[in-house]
């Protein structure tokens, strides 16, 4: 596998934002930042992981790299094209390299269709691909792959378990040969003892086919497992960004910290970490985002500045972080690990 | 007949609920036994399908039309549900059982404000006036820790985030003093921190009043956090209880075994996971024999003919495997 230096996504100060309409009219009546000035990159063959709470902008980033919100601004990069400028056709070019895996197995997979059809869908747009001859091997290939038996196609997505549709929401993906999957929360409605095998299952895949996975979840665990960055959000923004091993030692955002403390973990006693720290509140509405730090209503460490001044991230102990007072956590934080 | 200390709450005994009519009838749940002393808490864990829910729906009179109990005993405070008319179970279950259900929108009426809807409770069940009920409900409310608690009685739940509308369901649930509290996957529905505040309330509230509390879960970290024994379920059955601790660091079941491997940590942990391979028999088509030998690293013929007894383990563990003693000596999961 042949790793370009350039990263194969990359994303640049996006923006999106939902129109709020009410009344006869309907006017637009405000606005909600769904994402707020956010940027990253994932290098070819690795995977970023995006963590935080409902409303904190996740899906939403995921569904402006696959092309399904239209940003407001901010460039969307794929192996240094820009999507967002490209023509209808260029676009449909690329997005044949983008697939998209869905958090319900359930709601993701028509039901009116047979897996055959289903992980055939794609060909139809991109019927150059797969020539028409080879289509039934090719799924029968691509069944057997993701661990189905390829006997099955003819079967509908009721026939089957919550693990084996996302393994058929896999193998769709896959067919397109794509270079990069983006991971909705792909293993929170499966068993845990499924969980496992659908972690590992895409774990062999990227290094087989050198993929490349953004990979949003909210379970902890499961980001630290697969990623080899990470990126934290909250109300829209990212609040710390870098290498996964620096950041799960020594979290440098009280959020983050927040986030590692609260996380249960199987076997508590066997982990030493920050003693846990519960947030007060709850998230505030994105409609109206604090003033000054977007987390400081929440944060323990609050002080002053943090409500009049809004942290931009910065470079701290080998990671970026959007806290006056980094440094503070950084040094207070006792380290996740093996006591 | 067994001996139970004096102060045993709930005692469930060989229970099996049957699903279904005369010809696709199967048993979701089969020879389930436990007891629950008072201020206790236990985890019944498991993944789905696996008995869990409707164990707690038998003990709360709460099973849908097409089930039914077919056998066994759910002792709860010198009374068998069992056997007492429905209207009876009703009745404890609403003032001396409380449920905390997995999503907090439906357990909820949307068209009564919260304070209706809890003040009623006070004014059905004790029997207050008007005023009294409400002040009532007030109070249940801010011990939820609901800030402005008055105020925010005459709102609708569609008013409240999920966290605050899952403290009203746990008020609700408290509201009357239950002697015993269940509940069902009472944070599956919530982000991290609100998780955290969530399972922090219950703890405090099963603090302060000595209740008891029958938490369903199928999240191993939650048990872990709460609750001082766990049973783990696999395919309508018990086949591992035991102190959390015990039975984590050292799982005497194959299945626990499997499922301690087969989650990250927040750890580094390279390489793949140890999944466990195949899936939940459909429970329809239970394996003969141990229900988890299709799927089990340690299975050997009698596996697959003659089923495990749970059986003792030492003082206060019991586990459902002919090699459960082999098991439990293997080196502690990592």
């Amino acid at each position: 596998m042949t790793r370009s230096p350039e990263p194969l996504l990359s994303i640049e100060d996006l923006r999106v934002s939902f129109a709020i309409r009410s009344g006869f009219l309907r006017r637009t009546k405000a606005e909600v930042r769904g994402v707020d000035g956010v940027s990253f990159s994932v290098m070819q063959g690795k995977t970023l992981g995006i963590v935080g709470e409902s409303g904190c902008g996740k899906s939403t980033t995921a569904r402006a790299i696959i092309g399904l919100e239209t940003p407001n601004s901010g460039a969307i990069s794929f192996a240094g094209e820009r999507i967002e400028l490209a023509t209808p056709k260029r676009r449909r070019q690329l997005a044949r390299h983008i697939q998209m895996i869905y958090q319900d197995p359930f709601a993701s997979l028509n039901p009116r269709k047979t897996v055959e059809q289903i992980i055939g869908e794609g060909w139809l747009v991109h019927p150059d691909l797969v020539p028409e001859s080879e289509r039934k091997a090719e799924t029968a290939l691509l069944m057997r792959r993701v661990g189905l038996d390829p006997a099955l196609s003819n079967r509908f997505p009721h026939q089957f378990s919550g693990g084996q549709r996302q393994r058929i929401g896999i193998a769709r993906a896959l067919a397109l040969r794509p270079r990069l999957l983006v991971c909705d929360e792909p293993v929170s409605a499966l068993d845990v003892s499924v969980q496992a095998q659908t972690l590992n299952l895409l774990a062999e895949l990227q290094h087989e086919l050198g993929l490349t996975y953004v990979f949003i979840a909210h379970d902890l665990s499961v980001v630290r497992h697969v990623s080899d960055t990470i990126a934290v959000m909250y109300l829209g923004r990212i609040v710390e960004t870098g290498p996964i091993g620096p950041i799960y030692a020594r979290p440098a955002h009280p959020y983050t910290l927040a986030l590692m403390s609260a996380a249960p973990v199987s076997r508590p006693w066997a982990v030493s970490r920050p003693s846990r720290i519960v947030l007060k509140g709850e998230l505030p509405s994105p409609l109206a985002p604090p003033p000054g730090c977007r987390f400081h209503t929440r944060c323990w460490m609050a002080r002053a500045r943090c409500r009049i001044e809004e942290p931009k991230l910065r470079e701290v102990a080998g990671r970026k972080t959007a806290c006056h007072f980094a440094e503070e956590v950084v040094a207070e934080a006792a380290p996740i690990g093996t006591p | 007949m067994i001996t139970r200390p004096a102060d045993t709450l709930l005692s469930v005994d060989s229970l099996a609920v049957r699903f279904g009519g005369n010809e696709d009838a199967f048993l979701a749940v089969e020879d389930v036994s436990f007891d629950l002393r008072a201020g206790e808490t236990l985890s019944l864990l498991g993944e789905s399908g696996s008995g869990k829910s409707v164990t707690a729906q038998a003990i709360m009179a709460l099973l849908p039309r097409n089930a039914a109990i077919t056998s066994g005993r759910i002792v709860f405070a010198g009374e068998d549900l069992v056997s007492l008319p429905r209207s009876r179970t009703r009745d404890l279950c609403g003032t001396r059982m409380g449920m905390v259900f997995q999503d907090p929108l439906t357990a909820l009426n949307p068209v009564f404000t919260v304070g209706d809807q809890i003040a009623e409770l006070f004014r059905v069940r004790q029997g207050l006036d008007r005023r009294a009920a409400w002040l009532a409900a007030a109070e249940v409310v801010d011990a939820v820790g609901i800030p402005d608690a008055r105020r925010r009685l005459d709102a609708y739940p569609h008013q409240f985030s999920g966290g605050m509308r899952q403290r009203l369901v746990i008020a609700m649930a408290i509201a009357l003093k239950p002697r015993l509290l269940i509940a069902d996957e009472p944070t599956t529905a919530l982000d991290v921190t609100v998780q955290a505040q969530i399972m922090e309330l219950i703890r405090d509230l099963q603090r302060e009043t000595g209740m008891s509390l029958l938490l369903i879960t199928h999240d191993l970290g939650v048990v872990a956090d709460v609750t001082d024994r766990v049973a783990v379920m696999y395919a309508g059955r018990i086949v591992e209880t035991g102190p959390v601790r015990d039975v984590y660091d050292n799982p005497a079941h194959p299945y626990t075994r499997g499922l301690m491997s087969s989650i990250p940590s927040l750890e580094e942990s390279p390489g793949l996971l140890a999944a466990i391979p195949g899936m939940p028999p459909n429970p329809k088509e239970r394996p003969s024999g141990c229900p988890f030998h299709p799927r089990c690293a340690f299975a050997r013929p009698v596996c697959s003919v003659e089923r495990p007894a749970l059986r003792a383990m030492g003082d206060r563990r019991k586990a459902a495997c002919h090699f459960a003693e082999e098991v439990v000596r293997l080196d502690p999961v990592s």
